[in-house]
């Protein structure tokens, strides 16, 4: 361990529970569910007990492409961004309204200063999270809607052992897993920090080793259903579509190329209006 | 409108009588090495260095400063300690002074110029944390100590007199009788050359259980925080200034040697 994780915090904070499962509950919303199954939903999140391990293994400059990001980002949020040239550009930027130093100066913003920084980790998680889903699940055997019966699954068991990168530029975090310990991909490499390493350069996140290693789900359903086949061989399908689009949901929403951006720059706008 | 120059005129007769009457001919007086100057600067490093290790008081005043400047570090920065300061065992050496004309004064101002050369080793260690912020403050935290060190300095060092009002700090001060006193006289001016040379040996050491040794990043950030803070405040254009005192004999100022 290379970081001191202050999980006893982290665990028990009731609006980081809140947004995980909120978030989690939209990515399940927009599953294409099969039709015996209804109201999947989280009903609870527990971040267990026991935090990851960190171990750094590299600290550097932060790779080009969290730039990139945050200028592609500003040119779609303000139109008359000085990537346009020519009589479009100086007609804006000399209208009486606006200051002709204002848009030039947002480019600077994301310039890069000598405390950016990135660290590459390796991230072990073999902790005790768990996720208790509801959902209801209608039997069309032997006539249609014969059945609705309410079911219980728990995820648990989660274990990772990943590259990740966390970058720190413009007062935003960028987190990001690269792929598992073990994909050949970084056997025997040097991990040079630039876009032509292939970890970076390899946007095919489906070549790569998943990143969830192991993940156990359970259903529970009444008594009376357990000795039923048909009801046992839909739960066996769902448990499996469930598995296959929560490791979906991680690798795009955290696997590199994608990864989680953290703006702090409002926040610590709130923070100079309390002082 | 000649006043300014009747003005410019005098003051350069002025720099030019008394090049006359020390002997000193700007372009053809050979530089002159500063041995006896250096003797006397390092006696009184000599006893900076005794004072600065009487009671750690170094590493105190220093640990104070930082605590109250702490605002200002990044937010992923905890608060720095202080825990280990080497002030060198050499002295700077000066040589090479000649006196010119001040460039762009239009021939108005004298200054000396003056090479400066440390060999030497003067160190500092901090310990502090990277704080990961996110969710909630200092969610995790990362030591990291550091230990940086100067061993060597080469600069060209400019020296000259100048009046309060030459750099205009009296503007605001003029109804305040004391304060007007405070800026009457010369201000001993100095600023180094950019092209200066600071060579550093940074260490680090990161990581709580597993550590992270020597990483150029961590080096790279640290000095490059110190060659801000010595160029914003002592590399030219910038300059810094200090008030030279009465030198006129006083009784109060007068000592007989004990025998």
């Amino acid at each position: 361990m290379s970081l001191d994780i202050n999980w006893e915090e982290i665990k028990d904070d009731p609006n980081l529970v809140i947004s995980i499962k909120e978030s989690l509950n939209d990515f399940i919303e927009s599953i294409h569910l099969p039709s015996y199954v209804n109201n999947l939903q989280i009903k609870h999140l527990n971040l267990g007990e026991t935090g990851p391990n960190i171990i750094l293994r590299q600290i550097t400059d932060p790779l080009e492409d969290f730039y990139k990001a945050i200028r592609d980002e500003q040119d779609v949020g303000n139109p008359g961004h000085p990537s346009l040239t020519g009589s479009a550009y100086q007609q804006q930027t000399l209208s009486p309204i606006e200051d002709p130093n204002k848009q030039p100066s947002t480019r600077e913003d994301v310039a890069k200063a000598v405390h950016d920084i990135q660290c590459l980790a390796e991230l072990e998680y073999v902790g005790d999270l768990s996720l208790t889903l509801t959902a209801s699940l209608t039997l069309n055997y032997p006539s249609t809607n014969f059945v609705t019966l309410p079911i219980k699954l728990k995820i648990s068991g989660i274990q990772i052992h990943s590259l990740c990168l966390l970058a720190y530029l413009s007062n935003q975090l960028f987190v990001s897993i690269l792929c598992d310990i073990n994909d050949p991909i970084i056997d025997n490499r040097e991990f040079s920090n630039d876009s032509f390493n292939p970890i970076f350069a390899n946007k095919n996140s489906l070549e790569r080793i998943s990143i969830i290693r192991n993940m156990k789900i359970e259903t529970e359903i009444g008594q009376e259903y357990q000795g039923e086949g048909s009801v046992l061989k839909s739960i066996g399908q769902l448990e499996e579509l469930l598995l296959e689009k929560l490791k979906t949901f991680l690798r795009n929403e955290l696997a590199w190329p994608n990864w989680l951006n953290l703006d702090f720059n409002d926040e610590s706008d709130l923070e100079e209006d309390h002082h | 409108s000649n006043v300014p120059d009747d003005v410019e005129n005098e003051r350069y007769r002025q720099l030019i009588n008394i090049l006359e009457k020390t002997s000193y001919n700007v372009e053809t007086h050979a530089a002159e090495s500063l041995d006896w100057f250096n003797v006397l600067v390092a006696q009184i490093l000599q006893q900076f260095r005794e004072e600065a290790w009487q009671k750690n008081k170094i590493v105190h005043s220093l640990n104070d400063f930082i605590e109250k400047r702490s605002n200002e570090l990044p937010r992923y920065l905890d608060i720095i300690k202080v825990t280990e300061i080497d002030t060198g065992e050499g002295f700077p050496i000066f040589s090479n002074c000649r006196i010119g004309y001040s460039p762009n004064s239009n021939k108005q101002k004298l200054e000396a110029r003056i090479d400066i050369d440390v060999n030497d080793r003067i160190a500092l260690g901090v310990k502090t944390q990277l704080l990961l912020n996110y969710p909630k403050f200092a969610s995790a935290a990362l030591p990291l100590n550091v230990t940086v060190a100067i061993v060597r300095f080469k600069g060209c060092l400019t020296v000259s007199l100048a009046t309060a009002e030459e750099f205009g700090i009296t503007s605001n001060l003029e109804n305040d009788q004391e304060d007007s006193d405070e800026n009457k006289g010369y201000f001993l001016v100095f600023s180094f050359s950019p092209d200066y040379i600071m060579e550093f040996e940074t260490g680090s050491l990161v990581g709580a259980r597993s550590k992270l040794e020597n990483i150029p990043k961590v080096a790279g950030l640290i000095e490059s925080y110190i060659q801000n803070w010595f160029i914003e405040r002592c590399v030219e254009p910038r300059f810094q200034f200090i008030k030279l005192p009465s030198i006129w004999p006083r009784s109060k100022n007068t000592g007989q040697e004990i025998t």
